[in-house]
């Protein structure tokens, strides 16, 4: 049982790749973008910086590596699962997709591990090859396990989010104002548009505790050799946070599978 | 002449009936449509903040100090929402030409991409405009600009509203070379991040090509350039002559694509 | 001028089309790829008279939908001319528009989450109809095609068959001249087939329409339509008025027998088409003056109980032509 759905794990994420591959322009003009971008940040955070040595603990080469690393983690974690899951509900898709021997999550799960791949290959990589001559900063890859683990544990995180907001398109027929919310409270919380380091110091104050802070401010910050105290208690969160996500997704997802089966989408 | 004014009434009147049925189309998901606008709003309102912080921490960027930064901000956006109100249906370009629905464009004897701008002609953009022009009047104020400036900020909104319509259409036309679902929704999104800043932030190679290639600095950087340097309010005029160039040149390149369509018929 | 609402001079239409199996993932994104032309018209000529209704047939791939694009301005020829209403639809696409309706069938051209009175109402703005034009025609298809029931609901609650009379109906609406129905009927239960086709046939008798009709289904176009043209890899393989092509080939007959022997003998030499099954045989493409010789000859050498003959049907006559002009 195991087996078979580690099996149709790996089969389905490397569809996937595959399937992307064949959409030559469509990931040349992603990269494009996400280097265009890349560059747009970093000639904003020179601007910024404007010959300044350091503000709040990063100074500006630490700033530019921020901007990189966010890059290519934005292609990793798994944004794309609550429109995919949403776009299956509305159809009426999702029936066909229950049906199979396969549960629905996994079978979300394998295509968004297959996108992180294909992206981080196409774009991160790329990215991270570019950010060589622009930053010269020794990375910290003694931390590099951690790391990995955080990184996982925000995409499982994320991963969580996203079902349950799919599911919530559900109930509430509302597929693409959801989305930009979530869009909006992620990029807020997680310190996309800013990174949270620079939020005024009572905010920081709240939003350091939020789950979202995991997703880049911590895994950069390790890389950097910043001193993150309290590592533990973020663990903690963010955890904490996945199995909560995980118990209202299970209890969601039991009535909209309940209600779909028995009404047929 | 009659000609010409019967034309402008048959427009006029193709207008409102789309939009009377777009509208409709909308009651039917209001409140998602509800939904978007408010969700739209907030992530403005974020990047409004995100902004804000980032002037706790430094006095000025670039050498512009706050106020200026937001009016480039505030008129981006309301250039912006006014495109995302009248052009926005054509970045769904390549959906229609993926899915073979282009072809019914064509076949009506009206111009197809008038059509494709028809079809999404809706307002759930009210979030964008709001914010917009909340921000581009509290910058306004707080520079003392007075009122004498109104004119040449409502050239410049709707300046910029063309040079962003060239701008997807130009990234739309893509997708008659390619056949492939590209990106383009993307794109235009990205473009606009960039005109929300001062462009002497960036070196000069690309400072040139975001003036003379793509002309998105005439969208709220340099109008709010020339209205801080107080220079001569005839050279306004460059505003809509460069957004009506660009267009006219996107809008060529578009009739390109469709004839290469002709050709291909993907 | 010839008087020919569409007349088509050595028509060629060629695609460059990639070859994508050549190769790997990377040889492919390093070399580049190939292209080669394909012709899906080879140099066709045919015209068109206002007032009749032609049946377009070929297999999958003939180049039936690329005529039809041609037709209507959506493409453009490669070589050859092609006048429909007097002008290159392609460069006068605009124009000839105003006059001219299409129907393709899988695509819709109503709006889905609106009701169909509402996309009517578009295609009045549109075609710039008149109001008394406007309610008289829609008075008359809302009859035809019994559509007041359903009319007001969203499209995308309509069964397909519902949908296509609302999408039919929507093309005749603003009176072309010429109207293009590209496999309306796939996927349509027999009622829907039979009403478009009632329709259709009103439509040439109070109309002075011209319709071009792409199907699969033989039947319903020996129904509807006048003239057939059988397209087959880009050529015109026949182009026949619908009873002289049934008179010719109809001199053909089969003949089904059904007996007690497991396996019937059959050993008249000849170019029938001889199907032998446990108990059945079944000889076709008799010609008439012979039948009584096969009979004869079936009857003596086996043990028959039955016999069946029937005439080749449309189906049967266009797929024989297909099969012969193939290669």
């Amino acid at each position: 049982m195991l087996r078979k759905n580690i099996e149709y794990f790996a089969l389905n994420t490397w569809l996937t790749v595959r399937t992307r591959s064949t959409y030559h322009a469509a990931t040349i003009l992603k990269l494009c973008v996400n280097l265009f971008v890349t560059i747009l940040y970093i000639y904003l955070w020179k601007a910024i910086y404007n010959g300044r040595e350091i503000i709040n603990d990063f100074t500006l080469p630490d700033m530019l590596a921020y901007v990189f690393l966010l890059r290519v983690l934005r292609n990793l974690y798994p944004y794309e699962v609550s429109q995919s899951y949403g776009n299956l509900i509305r159809t009426g898709s999702i029936a066909t997709m229950l049906l199979r021997p396969v549960r629905i999550e996994l079978q979300l799960l394998s295509a968004a591990a297959g996108n992180a791949i294909y992206d981080f290959c196409f774009c991160g990589l790329p990215s991270l090859m570019l950010s060589c001559f622009f930053v010269k900063e020794p990375l910290n890859f003694a931390a590099f396990p951690i790391v990995l683990f955080w990184i996982f544990s925000s995409c499982a995180f994320i991963f969580l989010l996203e079902l349950i907001i799919g599911t919530l398109s559900f109930y509430t027929q509302n597929l693409w104002g959801l989305g930009i919310f979530k869009g909006t409270m992620i990029s807020f919380f997680s310190g996309e548009l800013l990174p949270i380091h620079f939020y005024p110091a009572r905010i920081l104050a709240l939003f350091q505790w939020l789950p979202f802070a995991s997703m880049y401010y911590i895994p950069v910050a390790l890389f950097l050799e910043k001193t993150v105290e309290k590592l533990g208690i973020y663990f903690v969160i963010l955890w904490g946070s996945n199995l909560f996500l995980l118990l209202i997704y299970a209890l969601l997802a039991r009535r909209m599978i309940h209600h779909i089966a028995v009404q047929g989408g | 002449m009659k000609k010409f004014l019967g034309k402008l009434k048959y427009y006029g009147k193709l207008c409102l009936t789309f939009f009377k049925l777009n509208y409709k189309e909308l009651e039917i998901s209001s409140m998602d449509f509800l939904f978007g606008i408010v969700a739209k709003l907030l992530s403005y309102v974020a990047e409004l903040l995100a902004l804000f912080f980032i002037f706790e921490l430094v006095p000025e960027i670039n050498g512009w100090d706050k106020y200026q930064v937001f009016f480039i901000f505030g008129l981006n956006l309301v250039s912006f929402s006014l495109w995302s109100c009248f052009f926005i249906n054509t970045i769904t370009l390549p959906y229609y030409i993926e899915r073979g629905e282009f072809d019914r464009f064509l076949v009506r004897p009206v111009s197809p991409l008038l059509q494709i701008m028809l079809d999404g002609f809706d307002d759930d953009s009210w979030g964008e405009l709001a914010t917009g022009l909340v921000v581009l009047g509290y910058a306004w104020g707080k520079l003392g600009l007075g009122v004498k400036v109104l004119p040449i900020i409502l050239i410049a909104a709707f300046s910029g509203c063309f040079i962003y319509a060239g701008i997807s259409i130009l990234l739309g036309t893509v997708s008659f070379f390619t056949v492939a679902q590209a990106d383009v929704a993307d794109f235009t999104m990205q473009i606009k991040e960039i005109a929300k800043y001062p462009i002497t932030i960036y070196p000069k190679v690309m400072q040139f090509i975001f003036t003379y290639i793509f002309p998105i600095a005439f969208v709220a950087f340099l109008p709010m350039w020339m209205i801080i340097e107080q220079i001569n309010i005839y050279f306004i005029v460059i505003l809509p002559v460069v957004a009506g160039i660009f267009f006219l040149i996107a809008r060529s390149i578009w009739l390109r694509g469709v004839r290469h369509y002709g050709s291909t018929g993907t | 001028m010839s008087g020919n609402l569409i007349e088509a001079n050595s028509l060629v239409k060629e695609y460059q089309v990639k070859n994508t199996e050549e190769g790997n993932f990377f040889q492919r994104i390093l070399k580049g790829v190939g292209r080669h032309s394909v012709r899906a018209l080879n140099g066709i000529s045919f015209s068109i008279v206002e007032g009749e209704f032609i049946g377009l047939i070929g297999n999958n791939g003939a180049g039936k939908s690329t005529l039809v694009k041609l037709m209507t301005g959506v493409l453009y020829p490669t070589g050859g001319t092609l006048r429909v209403l007097g002008r290159d639809p392609f460069a006068q696409r605009n124009k000839n528009n105003w006059e001219l309706g299409v129907v393709f069938g899988q695509r819709s051209q109503l709006k889905w989450d609106l009701s169909a009175m509402d996309s009517f109402r578009l295609l009045r703005t549109i075609y710039q109809i008149d109001s008394s034009c406007y309610r008289k025609n829609l008075d008359r298809f809302i009859e035809l095609f019994d559509m007041g029931e359903f009319i007001g609901q969203p499209v995308r609650t309509l069964s397909l068959g519902q949908r296509m009379r609302c999408e039919i109906a929507a093309t005749f609406l603003h009176n072309p001249r010429v109207v293009f129905l590209d496999e309306p009927t796939i996927g349509l239960d027999v009622f829907s087939k039979d009403a478009i086709a009632q329709f259709l046939n009103v439509m040439r008798e109070e109309e002075k329409v011209t319709v071009i009709l792409t199907t699969h289904d033989l039947e319903e176009m020996r129904r509807i339509c006048d003239r057939a043209i059988v397209l087959d890899r880009g050529e015109i393989l026949l182009e026949q008025k619908i009873d002289e092509l049934l008179k010719n080939y109809n001199q053909k007959k089969k003949i089904i027998f059904s007996g007690k022997n497991e396996e019937f003998c059959f050993s008249i030499k000849s170019d029938f088409k001889v199907t032998k099954k446990p108990y059945y045989l079944e000889v076709d493409n008799v010609p008439g003056d012979e039948l009584p010789a096969v009979i004869r000859m079936v009857v003596s050498e086996n043990n028959v109980a039955d016999i069946n003959i029937e005439e080749a049907s449309f189906t049967d006559v266009i797929k024989s032509l297909l099969k012969e002009g193939g290669r």
